[in-house]
């Protein structure tokens, strides 16, 4: 909304007048180059477009085996600690099969006890790394603008 | 590699620690995840951290063609 004040011959007094305009303005915000922009790299280097997108292509596949190799990592190791974790507990209960076979109770008590608490420690562990390794991810994401 | 977003946002990364742990997951449970409100949402979510993902890649393509314009003789 502007106010234009009219002076002429016929006014006798400065006479305000209102004048309304409506201006429309489009704003786009995107993370990814527009075709204006592929079109300016086509005129400032040969090819330019098109070279921004083979990068482009290779970065991504670059990633993606990256993540890919990480994911088979990490379900490996959650897999070898099953593995792991199992064999130890049956060896430790053979033990104190063993312990109480031959008279020693009490050291087949303490080994099994050993076994649960140790376990339960680990499970409580594991469970907290998830809900940390949600948080961090959840978290880097917000920062990012992702959220 | 310097990304800042998780493509595996929903799911939390197994480890040796969490594959021990899930020998004591007699109760079930074990496993927890970023829920949502929905299954929509929660894909909705994943699919716009990849997106996010596929822009970080954009941004590091435009930098290299930067670079390699830079590096080009006039």
């Amino acid at each position: 909304m502007a106010k234009e004040i009219i002076k002429g011959p016929g006014a006798a007094h400065p006479v305000p007048r209102q004048q309304s305009s409506i201006v429309t303005t489009q704003t786009k915000t995107t993370l990814y180059p527009f075709a204006e922009d592929l079109e300016a790299y086509n005129r400032a280097i040969p090819n330019g477009a098109e070279r921004l997108f083979n990068n482009f292509d290779n970065q991504a596949n670059h990633r993606i085996a990256i993540e890919s190799r990480v994911v088979d990592s990490n379900i490996r190791q959650a897999e070898r600690g099953q593995l792991f974790g199992f064999l130890t507990i049956i060896i430790a209960l053979l033990v104190a099969l063993w312990a109480a076979y031959i008279g020693h109770e009490k050291l087949a008590i303490a080994i099994v006890g050993v076994v649960l608490t140790g376990g339960f420690s680990v499970f409580i562990t594991g469970k907290i790394q998830q809900r940390e390794d949600l948080k961090r991810k959840k978290e880097a994401a917000r920062k990012a603008g992702a959220e | 590699m310097g990304s800042k977003i998780d493509t595996d946002y929903l799911v939390a990364s197994p480890s040796f620690i969490t594959g021990v742990g899930s020998l004591f997951n007699l109760a079930g449970g074990y496993f927890i995840y970023n829920q949502h409100r929905t299954g929509p949402e929660a894909d909705a979510a994943a699919i716009r951290r990849d997106w996010f993902k596929v822009a970080e890649d954009f941004k590091a393509a435009i930098e290299k063609s930067k670079a390699e314009v830079g590096s080009e003789p006039s």
